[in-house]
């Protein structure tokens, strides 16, 4: 990814498969050791076991480095914009990182124009957001069987200040389960 | 006029509200009317509701308009609302989805609760309820009250007619040639003749008999749509309402996602004064029947139809909306609370499932399984666990008034409780047991799927905090019932969610556990059961490394000689009959065995069974609908990237013209050469000799190696005998000493 730190406060979209997952954990546990980090997740991707793994390495007090991440998890893009509203009333100062942001706005049960406008609303947030710190917002391409969604990855990309999408043959390489042990 | 009866069905109608019908005392069926104005909330700014308020005032429907506080479950205090009077529920339905669309940021209460449950938490009254009601001389009911609750032990039911159409075949199989319709006073085969006779027979029937339960098979996806067709082509009237000025209401297909599986539900065909229920359609008939059914929709008040259709966490969210009305808590209709914020750390702590304590593999003597009953609705229960209490202390309540959740539960699980106690009261054989069973069966199932509904993104009383609370006191009900057994000198075998296997020397009859039961319960606070001493139980190994242990991997028998089986082929949905029913017969020759020394010729008994399958699949004995394998879509076909056989076999039934929807069940044989499987409701014949026989051998082979690894056969050598019998197997004979 072409984000390196520290971020500057602005809006970076990273658009990949599986939301980037990996590649996200790792942008938090990076973060994680330097200062407070803000975790959004709107997609079930926080395993912070990973992170917990990544960060070991590099310090002798794990626990106090994971304290230094403060998460939220959202299940529904109503409950995203509910999460949105309330960080922007108490705006973080640390990075803020949004994890598939897109995840919840594909559930069929909502109509697509309520999808976009609950999406409108998020970006607003996010754009409130980013004039005091910086946003990093993951997403995945939009799936096939979602094709009529796509207005909303646009919608997204229009939104943000740096937009980086993974290359299609890194997209396509196989995702393999992480070794328990090294 | 005083009416008594029970009420059957109730649905909306344009004029007056709802339309009742009722089995009479005196075994008349009766339809009456009644008005019910309904009621539902806004909150939001106050602009928006100025905005709204004008928008509503005196449009047709509206009784009035009012400002209120009421209490939202998710806030402290109570909120502002606008609080809108509607005259009928159909016009409070058209009035909603038109402000919804207008007025898209307001936050709706109470606005799309179902009818059935409006009226329970208005006037008590649920289907199958014995009521008594005052109706005016336009058969417009003044007033109902109940006579019953749903908590009935042993409640008071109206003699229901029941009346039966199934075709002769499964259609999607095979070409229909007549129909099998019965009731308790006849049963008769009807030709589907081209004259459409046996539409006038059916016809004929349902006037005379005029049933309130109308069970089919496919009834949904073939029997009513070829008979509304067949009625129209031929020009001859057929009345499956009851309700003569209404048509067959049709409820669109869906596919859903539900604990781990995708659901496809075919489009569902409802009636009018009576009931219609697809066997096919329902997806826990073979749990619970007829009876659960009936008791499903006693306790949870949605329609029968409904119930006999709809998976237990729907009937768990309604009865939690009427808790809610009963209180005077606003029902959400969009779920907008989020969870608090954690630290990183605080989430590995809390985000945990149940405890699982690995088995020791291989065969166990005299080994007792110890269950707590309904574990999570009992931690929900004792803890208080609900989204708008406080978190308990692991198990320690932070407050003694039941919030919504446990206030919902704690009746059902008392009522499971008494039916188990009830059914213990009978003979084994006994014709209440049966049904008793049947409808503790349903309560149980709502029970199970209450814990998941805590954590379900779309649940109106979700919350993953509360979810998480409730499997961090299961671990630590679990792990003092560790303690306890082991203060005790039992040695824990494995420890499974909410059960735990138990062994100590000398310890081979109830009797021997009660003491340690006891302290469990006196130390957990919990009920837990002994559900059985095993004679042995045997703990399989994962199948790609003999060394890892599986949990919830095991078959075994108990000394009552019922045979437990967990994890195995036999009770894989997509194993083929023939393969299961191997299996099975393997395990219950072993099952034979009430000593160790006794096992070793019961091991002969169940290889030599096995021989003679594999001997059967050879000569082409097995019939090839033993053979199928019942696979399943999860998602849309073009959405697949690499194709399994099923996908492979759904491809082909879309290649003929059969529409292919997410989470359907694909039905398929392996064959030789390409394509190497043969979709099995295509229709068309297989021809035997076309069977890929290796594969059946490969897959038989997998399903007798997991009866015979406790006894040191590997799958690898047992799999190579069965192909080729070059090998010579050999068991570990230190076993047996």
């Amino acid at each position: 990814m072409p984000f390196s730190t520290p971020l500057p406060s602005r809006r970076f979209l990273a658009i990949g498969a599986h939301a980037l997952s990996n590649k996200m954990l790792e942008l938090i546990a990076k973060l994680s050791l330097l200062q407070r980090v803000t975790v959004l997740d709107c997609g079930n991707r926080s395993n912070m076991y990973s992170v917990a793994k990544l960060i070991r390495p590099y310090t002798s007090d794990p626990v106090r480095v994971m304290c230094n991440i403060r998460l939220s998890r959202a299940f529904t893009c109503y409950q995203v914009v509910a999460m949105l509203q309330a960080v922007a009333a108490n705006p973080p100062q640390e990075p803020l990182v949004v994890l598939d942001l897109l995840a919840t706005f594909l559930d069929e049960d909502v109509e697509l124009k309520d999808a976009q406008r609950l999406m409108d609303h998020s970006l607003g947030f996010l754009t409130q957001l980013s004039a005091l710190a910086p946003v990093v917002i993951s997403v995945r391409p939009i799936p096939l069987i979602a094709h009529q969604r796509a207005p909303l990855l646009e919608l997204i990309k229009n939104n943000v200040d740096v937009c980086w999408e993974e290359p299609l043959a890194l997209q396509t390489a196989s995702h393999t389960q992480m070794l328990l042990f090294e | 006029m005083t009416f008594r009866g029970w009420l059957l069905d109730l649905y909306l109608n344009q004029e007056e509200g709802l339309t009742l019908w009722f089995i009479g005392e005196d075994d008349r069926r009766v339809c009456f009317k009644q008005a019910f104005p309904v009621t539902f909330y806004v909150a939001g700014p106050n602009e928006q509701l100025r905005a709204l308020w004008k928008r509503v005032s005196g449009r047709m429907g509206v009784l009035g308009l009012s400002r209120k506080q009421k209490q939202d479950v998710f806030v402290a205090d109570p909120v502002d609302v606008m609080q809108i009077d509607m005259v009928s529920p159909v016009s409070q339905v058209r009035l909603f989805r038109d402000i919804e669309a207008e007025f898209p940021d307001l936050t709706y209460y109470d606005a799309d609760v179902t009818i059935g449950t409006r009226y329970m938490a208005r006037h008590g009254v649920f289907p199958l309820a014995l009521c008594e009601l005052e109706v005016d001389e336009n058969q417009l009911i003044q007033s109902i009250r109940p006579l019953n609750t749903r908590w009935d032990l042993i409640p008071d039911l109206p003699p229901l007619r029941i009346f039966e159409l199934k075709p002769d075949c499964d259609p999607n199989r095979g070409k229909v040639h007549s129909l099998l319709m019965r009731t308790d006073r006849f049963a008769q085969h009807i030709p589907l003749d081209p004259a459409g006779e046996y539409l006038r027979l059916i016809n004929e029937a349902l006037a005379t008999y005029d049933p309130d339960i109308f069970v089919t098979d496919w009834g949904d996806s073939w029997l009513i749509p070829f008979l509304n067709a067949q009625s129209a082509e031929k020009g001859i009237p057929l009345q499956l309402n009851r309700d003569g000025t209404r048509p067959v209401r049709w409820q669109k297909e869906t596919t859903y996602f539900s604990y781990g599986h995708i659901i496809y539900r075919p489009e569902e065909a409802h009636l009018f004064g009576r009931c219609h229920v697809d066997r096919k359609s329902s997806m826990m008939w073979s749990d619970y029947s007829l009876a659960g059914t009936l008791e499903m929709a006693r306790v949870t008040t949605l329609p029968i139809e409904k119930a006999a259709r709809v998976s237990p966490g729907q009937g768990i969210s309604a009865m939690q909306v009427i808790t809610a009305l009963e209180k005077d808590v606003l029902v959400p209709y969009q779920k907008r609370q989020v969870e608090e914020f954690k630290s990183g750390m605080q989430l590995i702590q809390s985000d945990r499932g149940g405890m699982v304590y690995q088995p020791k593999v291989g065969l166990h003597m005299d080994v007792a399984q110890v269950d707590f009953v309904s574990m999570y609705p009992a931690v929900i229960i004792k803890g208080n666990i609900s989204p708008e209490v406080p978190l308990p202390d692991i198990l320690e309540p932070a407050m003694e008034e039941l919030g919504v959740v446990p206030l919902t539960l704690k009746p059902l699980y008392e009522k499971r409780v008494s039916i188990k106690k009830k059914i213990r009261q009978y003979p084994p054989d006994h014709p209440m047991v049966a049904t008793l069973k049947e409808r503790a069966n349903a309560l149980k199932w709502l029970l199970v799927v209450c814990f998941g509904f805590l954590g379900y993104k779309n649940a109106r009383y979700g919350r993953i905090e509360a979810h998480e609370a409730v499997t961090k006191g299961g671990r630590e009900v679990l792990l003092r019932a560790k303690e306890v057994a082991e203060s005790e000198g039992f040695e824990v075998l494995h420890m499974y969610v909410d059960a735990l296997w138990i062994k100590k020397k000398g310890c081979s009859k109830p009797e021997h556990f009660t003491e340690v039961i006891s302290k469990i319960n006196l130390h957990t606070g919990l009920t837990i059961n002994l559900d059985g001493i095993y004679r042995w139980v045997a703990f399989l190994p994962s199948k790609t490394d003999a060394r890892i242990p599986i949990a919830n991997r095991y078959f075994g028998v108990f000394q009552s000689g019922e045979i437990k089986v967990r994890g195995l082929e036999a009770r894989r949905r997509d194993t083929p009959v023939w393969i299961a029913a191997v299996q099975k017969q393997m395990i219950a020759l072993l099952g034979q065995a009430r000593t160790k020394a006794e096992l070793s010729d019961c091991i002969h008994e169940a290889f030599c069974f096995y021989y003679t399958a594999l001997q059967k699949l050879e000569d082409n004995q097995v019939p090839l609908e033993q053979l199928v394998i019942n696979g399943k879509v999860s998602y849309a076909l073009e959405a697949y990237k690499a194709s399994t056989a099923s996908v492979r076999a759904a491809r082909q039934m879309e290649a003929a013209g059969m529409p292919i929807k997410p989470g359907m069940r694909i039905r398929f044989v392996y064959r030789k050469g390409e394509p190497d499987v043969f979709a099995w409701d295509l229709g068309k014949p297989i021809d035997p000799q076309e069977v890929n026989k290796p594969k059946y051998i490969e897959l038989l082979a997998k399903a007798g190696s997991a009866v015979l690894a406790p006894f040191g056969i590997s799958e690898a050598l047992f799999r190579e005998w069965s192909e080729n019998r070059s090998i010579q197997l050999k068991l570990n004979q230190a076993l047996f000493e």
